[in-house]
């Protein structure tokens, strides 16, 4: 009978238990969201009511902020901050998608075909090529900036296409080339053997036989290049000074802007450039440890 | 193998093909990494500066506008170096920049910790819910800074409003003082980073086998005991390559402060990677910021060889 009772006590704790540890994963999620979720209350607010001093979520929302975002009210310039720069938001934003896409394109271009070099032959200072691609990513960013700024400005890269392919393709380098190497160790060798057998040239079996098993692979390689490149500001503030401004100096020079901080029209300008990358994280999230580890912990 | 033939009948040999897709790589490298680490490191050793007319390595490649006298850089052996190591203001950058590592990323292990343990457990939506906390780190260090820099701000922030209305506290106005604007700055780092934490602490965690557990309650364990006996010593390798790991990238941090309080009030929050920043592209002090970026760069260097070190030993697990 006693026992009856303890064990009765014992599970009306237990659910106690489970309802705390749900609250508080619950505190805890929205905890996480809430800086997001402010952005989004604040991008459909107006000028006072950003800068009343009682922030509230019961207001009536307005698009204004969204509007000037795609240049369709006054004040559509306001991205303008930076000497000569003419930016329009819509500008920026294309420039960005334009950037990530060819970057993304041209670094998997390399990094596939150097990672399955380097995962299929064997050769000399291969463990220390591996190393040096690696240790490309744990550089400091604003040490390599000065001399590649100096360097830029020199060869007429500067603020150029061109340049901006090149260096963050140089950026996606250590990710590109060993995410992919770790996929294509876990194809084996044999697959190709057998397509070689069957008289396909090595380009050919690489094309056709192992390409099409590291798809998942490249899918989530292509998405780790292009939120880095989404998201790089410093080289694109010193590189891309008039031409090429992408969307990062683009929202940070409302800061400076003549009147003051314009956060409205700030929040609604940064929502909309998270939103790309919040989706991509949920759709590469199976193999976001095995991404950000440089394909070394397969989790 | 009995391949060789059938190789060389048409396209190209496994040499080729070898050297056709491994040479963009390498060349990039050289014309992007190795060759600017070299020249900087010349400059480190010269008084140069990047205003005072353009040296050009290979003059006739950019048009010159007219009037710009090409001043040759002046060797001035290890004066940089010297300057770099004797200043007492760069000092101050460097215990700005240690106090901030060390306290987010202890902040970051602890809060990633708990929230590994917290979501060890199957519930409702646990998908969607776990990749938005996940979410912060991916996003733009310096769209974050912004973000926070407007939840903190002193007047009208909310995250001062939440605390006055709701705790009763008083107000801080995180980034108006100078005590206050570098523990602003770790918290918007915190933020974003801890889920980086979680994720490396949850992957411990979930791959730790149930039989471990099993065992523990059929000799009546308690929580504690399978805690420090069983959770955390089976994940400290995973999380150990995320400490070095945050520690590092915390240690280049630019992005987040600048967003946030471009170094200021002052220059109370302003880390050296700021410093270096303002040096090389604001004062033009090129030479002396090449001396000033291979100081920093020994350092960095040095602790990413125990990172890549961890790194490997786990991957040979």
């Amino acid at each position: 009978m006693a026992n009856v009772i303890r064990r009765k006590k014992r599970k009306g704790l237990r659910i106690v238990g489970q309802v705390i540890i749900y609250i508080v994963i619950v505190l805890v999620f929205a905890a996480y969201v809430f800086p997001i979720f402010w952005m989004g209350v604040s991008s459909l607010k107006t000028k006072v009511q950003i800068f009343d001093t009682n922030p509230t979520i019961f207001f009536k929302p307005t698009l204004d902020n969204y509007k000037i975002f795609f240049g369709r009210a006054e004040g559509g310039e306001v991205g303008a901050g930076r000497a000569g720069a003419s930016t329009s938001f819509i500008a920026a934003m294309l420039r960005s998608i334009l950037m990530t896409g060819s970057v993304t394109v041209f670094s998997l271009l390399l990094g596939t075909t150097a990672a399955y070099v380097l995962s299929r032959y064997k050769m000399a200072g291969k463990d220390d090529l591996m190393f040096v691609i690696l240790s490309t990513r744990m550089l400091p960013p604003v040490v390599v900036l000065v001399p590649i700024s100096l360097l830029f400005t020199n060869i007429g890269l500067k603020d150029t296409f061109l340049g901006f392919l090149l260096l963050y393709t140089m950026f996606n380098m250590a990710f590109s080339v060993w995410i992919m190497k770790s996929f294509f160790d876990d194809v084996p060798f044999s697959f190709e053997e057998a397509a070689m057998c069957d008289g396909y040239t090595r380009f050919r079996a690489f094309i056709k036989v192992v390409l099409p098993m590291v798809k998942a692979g490249i899918a989530a390689t292509a998405i780790f290049c292009a939120i880095l490149v989404w998201n790089e500001f410093l080289f694109a503030i010193v590189i891309g000074t008039r031409k090429w401004v992408f969307m990062p100096p683009t929202i940070f020079s409302m800061s400076y802007g003549s009147e003051g901080v314009i956060w409205g029209v700030l929040a609604a300008s940064s929502l909309i450039y998270i939103i790309p990358v919040i989706i991509f994280v949920y759709l590469v999230r199976k193999n976001l440890l095995r991404g950000i580890t440089f394909g070394v912990i397969r989790g | 193998m009995g391949t060789e033939k059938k190789r060389k009948r048409r396209g190209m040999t496994d040499k080729q093909l070898k050297y056709l897709f491994l040479m963009p790589c390498i060349a990039l490298l050289a014309f992007l990494i190795m060759y600017p680490l070299i020249w900087s490191a010349y400059l480190s050793f010269t008084d140069y500066r990047a205003v005072e007319g353009r040296f050009r390595l290979f003059p006739g490649l950019v048009k010159e506008r007219p009037g710009v006298k090409q001043v040759k850089p002046e060797f001035t052996g290890f004066q940089n170096y010297k300057k770099v190591l004797r200043d007492q203001y760069s000092w101050e950058h460097y215990r700005t920049t240690g106090r901030f590592v060390i306290i987010s990323v202890a902040a970051q292990s602890l809060i990633g910790l708990g929230l590994a343990l917290l979501f060890n457990r199957e519930f409702r939506g646990k998908g969607i819910i776990t990749t938005l906390i996940l979410a912060p780190f991916m996003l733009s260090p310096v769209v974050v800074g912004m973000f926070w820099r407007y939840m903190l701000e002193p007047n009208w922030g909310v995250i001062d409003f939440m605390l006055n209305g709701v705790f009763g506290l008083p107000k801080i106005e995180w980034l108006a003082h100078e005590t206050t604007a570098l523990y602003g700055v770790i918290i918007a780092d915190t933020w974003m980073w801890s889920p980086f934490m979680f994720l490396f602490c949850l992957a411990g965690v979930t791959a730790i086998p149930k039989y471990l557990y099993e065992a523990a309650e059929v000799n009546k364990a308690s929580g504690w005991f399978r805690f420090t006996r069983i959770t955390f010593p089976l994940m400290w390798p995973l999380m150990m390559i995320a400490i070095i790991f945050r520690t590092m990238d915390a240690f280049k941090a630019f992005d987040i402060g600048w967003g946030m309080t471009g170094g200021g009030p002052g220059y109370s929050s302003q880390t050296v990677s700021m410093l270096l920043y303002r040096d090389a592209f604001m004062s033009s002090k090129t030479g002396y910021s090449c001396a000033f970026a291979y100081i920093l760069l020994i350092l960095i260097v040095a602790l990413s060889n125990i990172y890549i070190k961890y790194l490997l030993r786990a991957r040979q697990r």
